[in-house]
Parts: C-alpha cells; sequence; structure tokens
C-alpha cells in the first residue's frame, strides 16, 4: 500500500457540550443549542452521520451487515486511526450485479437505502423544522422531500389503501356497508371539530372521555376501531384505548392534515436519502462554529464531583492516544453509552427485529404506487404489536430501476423465540415468506435493543436521548428533542420563535 | 440539451484546515480579505454570477465550514458537484501531501459518472507569503497536477488578489463544460415532488 500522508494533528476546542451521535434527535439538538450561542463538539464512531437514522450505499450494507465482527472492528480501529493498524482483513464486497453497471459505459447502480423503516409525516413537526431549518431559496431547495405514493393497511392478508376522507370512507373496500357510513360520521365530526367552537363538539369532553369511549359514541366496531387506530392515528398497540380521545383525535388530524399537503398518503421521504437530514443539520450546526468529528472512538465521561466534567476520546487527526476534551455538559445517544460504566444510566425498553430486504418483484396489492408504508395491524396477525413495512424505489434513489427497498419492523414479543419468525406476516407481503429469496435479491436482518434513560438517573449533566421507535413516523424523536432540549436549557422550545 | 434555462453551477473547495479556502472564496465573490483567521462561518454557500463565453452562469462556491478538519464531511456536501477546486498552502508541505488524500475523497463520495474527466482545479495559495518561508515549489506543484491528468494550477493569494480571478474564470468554464455533460432526469423529480402550499392557507405553527 502506498504511503499516505499523515494528518495535522490538531486538538479541539474545549466546549459547552460534547454531543455524542448524529441521529436526527441528536443532529437536532446540536442545531438549536448552537443558535442558542452554546459551543459544541459533535462526535461519532461511524464513518457516516445518522447513526441509525441514515441511508447506507451497497457496499457500506455488506460491511455492516455482512462483514464479521473481527473484520468489522478491525476497520473501526482503523477508521480511528490507521497507524494503529498492521494488517487490514476486509470482508466480502457485494456482487457485482449490485455494483457494476448494467452497461459498459453508464454509470454504475446508486444504492441509499435507509436503515429503518420511517417516513416523515408532511404536516408533522419534524417537516416543520426542517422546513423553518432550510428554507427554499434561490438555487437552494432546502432539503428536498419527496411524497410517498401510498399508504396500505392490511386485512386478511391483502394489502387495502387507507381511506382517509368522510367519502373515501364511503367507498372503501375495507369496511363493511353500515361501518362505512359510521366512520364517515367520526371523520366528518373531527374535520368540523374546533376547539373554540363548543357546537362542534357534540357534547363530548375529548380530554375526558377514552378513545374507545369516543368510539363506541359513534358505534364504530372493533374492525374498523383497529384500522383507525393503527392506521390513522398509528398507535403500534392497543393501549391507546385507554388514553384521552383527544390523543386519538390529534393523531388523525395530523394524519389527514399530512395527507392534504401531500397526496397520495400522508408521508414524506428526503430525495437524496434519510442521510440528508443529519448531514444539512451537521453543515447548518457546524457553519455556526461547532466541531465535527466521524470515525472517532468514543471513551468515557469524565466526571469532577459527581458531575460532567468532559469526555475521552480518541480521534487521529486529535492526537495518537485518548485525550479528553473539557465540556460542562454530554448529551449522549444510549447506544454510545452501552460497555461503559454510564451503561448502568439506562433503561432498556424493548427489542426490535427488522430486515432491509433488496427486491426485483412487484408487491401484490399495492398498484402503481412506487412507494409505500404498509401497516399489518396486530390483530390482523395475532401478536400485540404491529407490523409495519416502508417500501421505496428509484425514484427516491433507493436504489436502482429494477428493484424496491422493503423495510419491515415489529417489537420482538417472544424474548426466547425466533426473532426473524415474528417478522413472517410482514415478509410475506413482499413476497419473501417462508425464507424464499430471489436471485439477486437480499436480505439483511438485525435485532436491535431499545433504550432510555433509567428514571433514577442522577442529575449529573449527561443527558440521555432515546433509541427511535417502532413508529412509522419521526414524531417521537421531535417529543425526545423536546424533553432533551428543556432539560439541558431549562427552556421550553417552541417552534414558533425559531427563526 | 435542453434550451438554455439557468445555469446552476455548484464548486466546492477542498483542502486542509488553515489553507485560505474561504478566504479566496471571499477574495473573488467579495473582493475582500480579512487576515483574522476564523473558522468559516456565514451562508452554507457564496454565489457570484458570471459570463463565460456569452452564458450568464450561477456559480455556488460550497464551502467546508470547518467540518475538514476532523475529515467529517458528509455526502451532501459533495453531491452534485460541477467542480471541485483543491487548495494548498505553498508554505506548508503537509497540506501539499494532502491533496491527493482530497481528491480521492472527492472521487469516492460524490462518486461523479466518469472520474477521469471530472473536473479539478487545483491552488497554490498565500504566495504573498515571502519566498524563504515557501516549502513547495511551483515546479513540484505542477508535476504532481500533470500527473494526474493535467489538472489546471494556479498560484494565487487571496490577500493580494493574485491570479484569483484567473483561476475562478478556469474553474467556471470547467464546470459549465461538466454540467452541461451531466445528464438530467427531471422527471423522477416531477412524479415524487411535493409542493408545501399550506392547504389551511397560513401557517399552523
Amino acid at each position: 500500500m502506498a504511503e499516505r500522508a499523515q494528518p495535522a494533528r490538531d486538538p479541539a476546542k474545549d466546549c459547552d457540550i460534547v454531543v455524542v451521535g448524529t441521529g436526527i434527535t441528536e443532529s437536532l439538538l446540536a442545531t438549536l443549542l448552537v443558535r442558542d450561542g452554546y459551543s459544541l463538539f459533535i462526535i461519532d464512531t461511524e464513518a457516516f452521520y445518522g447513526g441509525e437514522c441514515t441511508s447506507l450505499d451497497i457496499r457500506e450494507m455488506w460491511k455492516r451487515y455482512r462483514w464479521t465482527d473481527e473484520q468489522k472492528h478491525l476497520d473501526f480501529l482503523y477508521r480511528v486511526d490507521p497507524s494503529d493498524v498492521e494488517e487490514l482483513k476486509t470482508g466480502p464486497e457485494p456482487p457485482a450485479v449490485f455494483t457494476e453497471p448494467a452497461q459498459k459505459g453508464t454509470k454504475a447502480p446508486q444504492w441509499l437505502i435507509p436503515l429503518v423503516p420511517k417516513f416523515l409525516m408532511a404536516d408533522g413537526d419534524l417537516t416543520k423544522y426542517l422546513r423553518k431549518i432550510f428554507p427554499d431559496r434561490e438555487g437552494n431547495p432546502g432539503i428536498l422531500l419527496a411524497q410517498i405514493g401510498g399508504s396500505f393497511v392490511v386485512t386478511g392478508g391483502k394489502p387495502y389503501r387507507v381511506p382517509t376522507t368522510p367519502s373515501e370512507a364511503a367507498f372503501s373496500s375495507l369496511l363493511t356497508l353500515s361501518q362505512k357510513y359510521l366512520m364517515r360520521g367520526l371523520l366528518q365530526y373531527i374535520a368540523g371539530y374546533k376547539e373554540e367552537d363548543p357546537s362542534t363538539h357534540n357534547g363530548l369532553n375529548l380530554d375526558q372521555i377514552t378513545a374507545q369511549e369516543l368510539f363506541d359514541k359513534y358505534s364504530i366496531d372493533s374492525t374498523t376501531a383497529s384500522f383507525i387506530g393503527h392506521a390513522m392515528a398509528l398507535y403500534q398497540d392497543d393501549a391507546y384505548l385507554t388514553g384521552t380521545a383527544r390523543d386519538t383525535v390529534n393523531r388523525i388530524i395530523l394524519y389527514v392534515r399530512s395527507m392534504a399537503v401531500n397526496g397520495p398518503s400522508p408521508y414524506v421521504f428526503p430525495y437524496y436519502g434519510l442521510r440528508e437530514i443529519p448531514e444539512r443539520f451537521s453543515m447548518e450546526t457546524a457553519r455556526r462554529g461547532s466541531q465535527y468529528a466521524l470515525n472517532t472512538k468514543v471513551g468515557e465521561v469524565v466526571y469532577e464531583n459527581g458531575v460532567v466534567a468532559g469526555l475521552k476520546y480518541k480521534n487521529q487527526f486529535v492526537s495518537k492516544d485518548e485525550t479528553v476534551v473539557k465540556a460542562k455538559k454530554v448529551i449522549s445517544s444510549p447506544s454510545h453509552l452501552l460497555g461503559k460504566p454510564d451503561a448502568s444510566k439506562l433503561r432498556k425498553t424493548g427489542k426490535l427485529v427488522r430486515a432491509v430486504c433488496l427486491i426485483t418483484r412487484p408487491i401484490k396489492g399495492i398498484g402503481e404506487a412506487h412507494s409505500a408504508q404498509i401497516i399489518i395491524p396486530a390483530s390482523q396477525c395475532g401478536r400485540k404489536n404491529d407490523i409495519y413495512i416502508s417500501v421505496i424505489g428509484h425514484l427516491h434513489n433507493a436504489c436502482p430501476k429494477g428493484y424496491q427497498v422493503c423495510n419491515v419492523s415489529t417489537i420482538v414479543e417472544d424474548p426466547n423465540g425466533n426473532p426473524l419468525a415474528e417478522l413472517e406476516p410482514g415478509l410475506k407481503v413482499i413476497g419473501l415468506g417462508n425464507g424464499f429469496l430471489d436471485k439477486n435479491e437480499e436480505k439483511f436482518v438485525s435485532v436491535v435493543d431499545l433504550y432510555e434513560p433509567a428514571p433514577e438517573k442522577p442529575q449529573d449533566n449527561l443527558f440521555i436521548t432515546k433509541s427511535y421507535d417502532a413508529s412509522t413516523h419521526f414524531e417521537s424523536c421531535i417529543e425526545d428533542v423536546q424533553r432533551v432540549y428543556k432539560e439541558v436549557t431549562g427552556k421550553d422550545l417552541d417552534l414558533s420563535t425559531l427563526e | 440539451m435542453s434550451a438554455r434555462k439557468k445555469v446552476l453551477l455548484k464548486v466546492i473547495i477542498l483542502g486542509d484546515s488553515g489553507v485560505g479556502k474561504t478566504s479566496l472564496m471571499n477574495q473573488y465573490v467579495n473582493k475582500k480579505f480579512s487576515s483574522s483567521y476564523k473558522a468559516t462561518i456565514g451562508a452554507d454557500f457564496l454565489t457570484k454570477e458570471v459570463m463565460v463565453d456569452d452564458r450568464l452562469v450561477t456559480m455556488q462556491l460550497w464551502d467546508t465550514a470547518g467540518q475538514e478538519r476532523f475529515q467529517s464531511l458528509g455526502v451532501a456536501f459533495y453531491r452534485g458537484a460541477d467542480c471541485c477546486v483543491l487548495v494548498y498552502d505553498v508554505n506548508n508541505s503537509k497540506s501539499f501531501d494532502m491533496l491527493d488524500s482530497w481528491r480521492d475523497e472527492f472521487l469516492i463520495q460524490a462518486s461523479p459518472n466518469f472520474p477521469e474527466s471530472f473536473p479539478f482545479v487545483v491552488l497554490g495559495n498565500k504566495i504573498d507569503v515571502e519566498e524563504s518561508k515557501r516549502q513547495i515549489s511551483q515546479k513540484r506543484a505542477m508535476a504532481y497536477c500533470q500527473s494526474k491528468g493535467n489538472i489546471p494550477y494556479f498560484e494565487t493569494s487571496a490577500k493580494e488578489a493574485i491570479h484569483v480571478e484567473e483561476a475562478f474564470e478556469v474553474i467556471a468554464r470547467n464546470a459549465l463544460a461538466q454540467e452541461e455533460s451531466e445528464e438530467y432526469n427531471e422527471d423522477t423529480w416531477a412524479t415524487v415532488n411535493i409542493h408545501f402550499d399550506d392547504p389551511q392557507g397560513g401557517c399552523a405553527c
């Protein structure tokens, strides 16, 4: 190997806050905090932005899913400091069909494969933050968001388009005749509901009745309720039925408003892949003076008198050995704390199983939709948690023409069972039932533990974000940004005053 | 090629920290130079309208905003670049040694369709500093550029405005040629683009 130039070593400046991790939660927090005048140092162990909220090219997928742990570890050491690694033991590369141009002299296939099956609600808070922070300007269209072609719910093994307007509800083949009219009645009530006008409330106080009571009031049966709760309000299980009707109504309004913005589905997705979001946040945060370092080994948080004093880390552009950056506060993603003393400040909240599938055959039942969200309600597959499938294709630059990228995921319910088996109803929908995989198709399976900060966590100026949940969108991630922002600054986050 | 639509050229400027990337941009766009070094703060890019032959083009000059310091630039920075300007400091041999690494990084991250013909321009900056401090000779820099497929090379001073104008003229010309050779698929975007006209008429936030 040719002798490579050694980089200049150049220590990071001490700062107010170190942010560990570059997922959408951490990236948005950093962007908001730098605007408040905090100095930041943002680091990540990976070679790319976004943590799990990212899109990978095909070689990165192979590295993540097909290399051995030893190969990945050597690759990590090499990324942190090439001079520490005598011999790099690289792993398998993707087959030529994924990397080589179909004809000589044409462009090689491009892949931007999302790791999580999440989209943005077109009228949701993340979209609003993006539009505020990256406004359309002459020659700079902000972050390009593209529509997702459909929203489907599986009933009796078949996907059906989710009806969202009163009139669509009346025509949907998903519902029985009588339920169509009852659902139309409920949607009309929600569409006409005005907080300040009690005559539109139909005598109901949404904060005092449960979702179940609201459904009962409109004689919605359990099948239709399951459909409304899971495919429109996007609840992952049935716990919402005993929560306030207000929450359910707000979620239905978000869904319907998002549909109104967007058309065939309530979802949008970055035109250049999920990684575009954390990357653009990083550029915005960097140009306001924050320091960024990827490929960094994250060490332990340093405490003095029980509060954060800094963080140990190692990066080849800083020094040969582990160094400490002084800081008053540390914000960290849970995954970066694992295996360290601060892992005791985490609480495990569940386990997800995901399969990222590259398929070459169209999905039955979604018609001409070029991309889709497909929900299999728990009740449809004998489970407690829904199964989610996201589908995107070449129109979103996710893959070359002829492929579709499907991401199937659910919460693991049997801790002792085979997690992949729990995805089976979802895999069946995309034609990959019984372990079937066609020529030139691929399936990458992972099981992910979910964490949040432990309730008894001390007040020590270490702030911990939550893992990305199983939901189909990023709304809960904005709730987490609001929580951490308040913990760090003592202030409430207000989207409307954001400049 | 389609009718004469407005041409937007994305130019990115790469090189080690402190070689004068921002100063060069500022000198070219704003005719200003500030000797106090500070990490780049400002807009994500500067724009300048220029005539190339008889065509009016808008150049977008993208700055690294300090993310180059720990080599942490994302793909979004590189995406769609029409020309890549590599800058080193003629008084700092390390910054010259790193040129190759920046060029490789660009080719990996931007993955242009035809890497062999993608336009680079190399600038050796800070030639206003006294001759005794100089570490990289013009001959050595030109040999490097020749070995990489005849990359155009300029010796510049952002401070004294030496050769900055000439260099960016070539940058604009080569970027335009590159832009015209790229195939476009605007239909794809048209299929999935959404318009965020507020359906309720008025901002909900």
